[in-house]
């Protein structure tokens, strides 16, 4: 008769004959080395990475600066400029005036309906005189353009003969 | 000898006189013409004088009834696959007076009240109500009436007023000379006039108003949104039942006056760039000068600063009250 014995316990008694050191067959440290980088680009990415914090850090410090001391309506560096805005609109006014051809009856005043505006422009200019950036004129300037604009183009558009 | 040369002539000024008179006073040509369209028909119409009425109706029809131009050259109806084209045609070269109830057509149109409208005139007046698919609406020289109309109703003269009445959806109302009266419309409602004078009356919830030469009155209830440009005009707003809204305006020279609630809870920014007046009528904050510059502005809380109230002008005046 046999007693069958606990499996765990054999390989507990195969595992203590085993020795309690083992060399390896070769010697790994020269694979390894190859495999290692090089003091010198190690130091160069720490330095790189420095760098890049500086930067970052700058970058974080000039965006809260602006964001933080400047106003929030304060002009963009897109938003054009008083001149460009003069330049612009009053070249394409003069385009379209000079797609004129004769003018309805219900417009006779057209002239003086644009001189309003233009006496609207000189007021807004003028104070841009003493706020060049300042955006409400900039876009109040715009928008008397605009308005004078699609007025003439009303007034080119009428037919004269039904109108 | 010279007698009778006389006599010729004066008879011939009055024949020319009676064919004249004769022919201006050309027969209207009735028009009495029906058409089975779709309830969401697309519907243009076209007539150069005279009146025309609009009318919404529950069954899908296009009807036209009245006398046409005694100038018309006939007319031109089209319906097909959803759209209906109805135009009165008239000579080309020529120069129509003024409007008048002895000139132009007279016409009575029905459409179908989810139908979608685009009527336009010159010299005519125009009288709509009731279309719900929303309506485009100009005229030159004649009034518009418009009334009860949803979804959009796009309005414009050029020296012609503009009355509207309980409109809803997305409303614009524009006119050069005229002047725009509004009651009661609701929605998103924007006003533009250059010479002409607005008066609204409106519960609408955004309220756009733009006005160059004219003058604004404008009583609103309960607007969350509210923008003001001026040029020249003053601009007069009372706003009531709107504890927190959102105002902007900007004026040259004109002024912006706004009265609010009591309870306003609101941030104000008033600037005015060039030395124009500002008062405040809400709190005890007054406006100062800039470092440099004519420069004046004010800014104050009240309640917790939920909703704002943001106005600039180059030299007009500046109010707020309650």
């Amino acid at each position: 008769m046999t007693i069958e014995r606990d499996p765990t316990d054999r390989l507990d008694e195969v595992i203590s004959k085993l020795p309690k050191e083992i060399m390896p067959e070769r010697d790994l440290w020269p694979s390894l080395q190859e495999k290692l980088p090089s003091r010198h680009s190690r130091d160069q990415r720490q330095a790189g990475v420095r760098w890049a914090a500086v930067f970052a850090l700058c970058a974080v410090s000039i965006l809260g600066w602006r964001y933080t001391l400047l106003p929030a309506d304060a002009p963009s560096e897109s938003l054009p400029s008083q001149l460009d805005l003069v330049l612009h609109y009053e070249q394409r006014k003069a385009e379209q005036m000079a797609e004129f051809g004769s003018v309805s009856a219900s417009f006779a005043d057209w002239q003086q309906q644009l001189g309003f505006w233009d006496q609207a422009v000189a007021q807004v200019q003028m104070a841009l005189d003493f706020y060049p950036e300042e955006p409400t004129l900039l876009y109040q300037l715009e928008t008397l353009y605009e308005q004078q604009l699609a007025y003439l183009q009303v007034v080119n558009t009428a037919d004269p003969y039904y109108y | 000898m010279k007698q009778l040369s006389l006599w010729r002539a004066a008879f011939r000024v009055l024949l020319v006189s009676v064919l004249s008179t004769t022919a201006f006073a050309a027969e209207r040509e009735p028009i009495d013409e029906t058409r089975q369209v779709s309830s969401n028909e697309k519907i243009t119409i076209e007539v150069m004088r005279g009146q025309v009425r609009v009318r919404a109706n529950d069954a899908n029809v296009f009807s036209v009834s009245g006398v046409l131009d005694e100038l018309a050259e006939g007319f031109e109806l089209e319906s097909d696959n959803g759209f209906t084209s109805f135009i009165v045609n008239m000579p080309r070269r020529t120069r129509f007076s003024g409007n008048n109830d002895s000139e132009g057509s007279d016409l009575e149109i029905a459409v179908p009240t989810g139908s979608t409208i685009e009527v336009k005139t010159v010299n005519g007046s125009l009288d709509v109500s009731g279309v719900r698919g929303g309506s485009v609406l100009s005229s030159v020289n004649g009034e518009i009436a418009a009334r009860m109309l949803g979804d959009f109703a796009e309005i414009s003269t050029v020296n012609g007023a503009i009355d509207s009445s309980d409109n809803s959806g997305r409303v614009e109302l524009s006119t050069i000379n005229g002047t725009i009266d509004d009651q009661g419309s609701s929605g998103r409602v924007s006003y533009s006039a250059i010479n002409g004078r607005i008066n609204a009356d409106s519960s609408a919830d955004e309220v756009e108003l733009s006005i160059v030469n004219g003058r604004v009155n404008a009583n609103l209830q309960g607007s969350r949104v509210v923008k003001l440009s001026g040029v020249n005009g003053p601009i007069e707003i009372d706003l009531e039942d709107s504890i927190s809204p959102r105002i902007s305006g900007s004026t040259v020279s004109g002024s912006i006056t706004v009265h609010l609630d009591e309870d306003i809870n609101a941030k104000f920014s008033l600037r005015s760039n060039v030395g124009g007046a500002i008062r405040n009528g809400i709190t005890d904050d007054e406006a100062t000068r800039a470092s440099y510059g004519p420069a004046r502005s004010l800014e104050f809380t009240t309640g917790s600063g939920v909703g704002s109230v943001e106005l600039t002008s180059v030299s007009g005046r500046l109010e707020v009250d309650n």
